[in-house]
């Protein structure tokens, strides 16, 4: 029953998704981002009796499926508009993905470093609209676009996506083996996604 | 993708063993890969670590650090879809039929 080793890539991965989370991104500051980060590892602290960022992170932590377009439109009223929704998404989403990878593998979960200083970059697409979904996208709302009103957290997703999982080019080999064959990890990616009540 | 993939290997696997743990879908060793995700997804130390055990005696370490990688990846995906509410397609709503499972009003799109 022990511990796997984390090959290289996902090791590397790992740390890279533990700085991004505590630099400024867009709309959030590094410390927004870090506190949004500890959240998603401690939902209950925040699923009720607050409001904000940290309660949208557990929201996103723990039930995403309950997610409907009013509640996104009632959280302007807290400080958070759409862009700053989808970068908190953004964030959980990814912090979600790597300490399940390590729980999964019996390995410490990326310990967290100090926030660093500096300013949201406010970069933002402008082409972005909603289309199809609750939030802003490129382009009609789906998976590989999911994220892409904020360009530096779509091409975050897309990158541990491809490391984690498959790029968008290896998606196309239905014949893939990856440690193990594509009929596998989409089992495994079935599963998942039925455990968390999700239709995708 | 399941059926697609695993109609390259073998038999087209049998969807509704991703719902129900008493039908086989006929993929290589299943009964561990989703024992593994469970535990992962529902974070259960205890499971975990047995289910752990069992996916590397039956296939190796590759091979479960692939199933660990996996289950993260979905476990961020699922999370970004849901959050944006993006669509539910036709190909998606028929298989949702398929296995007997009702889409949500607000995703039909």
């Amino acid at each position: 029953m022990s511990a796997v080793v984390l090959p290289a890539d996902l090791a590397a991965a790992v740390a890279r998704v533990a700085r991004d989370v505590v630099s400024a991104g867009p709309m959030l500051d590094g410390a927004e981002r870090r506190a949004v980060a500890l959240a998603s590892r401690a939902p209950s602290a925040h699923r009720s009796g607050s409001s904000g960022a940290l309660h949208v992170a557990a929201v996103i932590a723990t039930e995403a499926h309950t997610v409907r377009r009013p509640w996104i439109d009632d959280l302007a009223a807290h400080g958070i508009n759409a862009y700053r929704y989808v970068e908190i998404v953004g964030v959980v989403a990814r912090m979600r993905a790597v300490d399940t990878l390590c729980f999964a593998l019996g390995v410490p979960v990326a310990e967290l470093g100090s926030s660093e200083q500096g300013a949201p970059t406010g970069h933002h697409d402008e082409r972005a609209a909603v289309d199809g979904g609750f939030v802003p996208t490129v382009g009609r709302a789906g998976a590989p676009n999911a994220l892409s009103a904020l360009p530096s957290e779509q091409d975050a997703m897309h990158l541990l996506h491809g490391t984690l999982y498959l790029t968008m080019e290896q998606m196309r080999d239905l014949d893939i083996r990856r440690g193990l064959h594509r009929s596998q990890m989409e089992l495994v990616a079935s599963r998942t996604s039925w455990l968390n009540d999700c239709f995708y | 993708m399941l059926r697609a993939s695993s109609a390259l290997v073998g038999p087209p696997a049998r969807l509704r063993g991703i719902l129900d743990l008493r039908v086989d879908s006929g993929v290589a060793a299943a009964s561990e890969l989703l024992a593994f995700a469970d535990a992962a997804v529902l974070a259960d130390p205890h499971e975990m670590a047995l289910a752990r055990a069992r996916l590397l005696a039956a296939i190796g370490e590759p091979g479960t650090v692939r199933a660990a990688a996996c289950a993260g990846n979905f476990q961020m995906m699922n999370r970004l879809l849901d959050a944006i509410g993006a669509p539910i397609g036709a190909a998606g709503r028929h298989l949702a039929a398929e296995l007997g499972v009702s889409v949500p009003e607000h995703l039909l799109g």
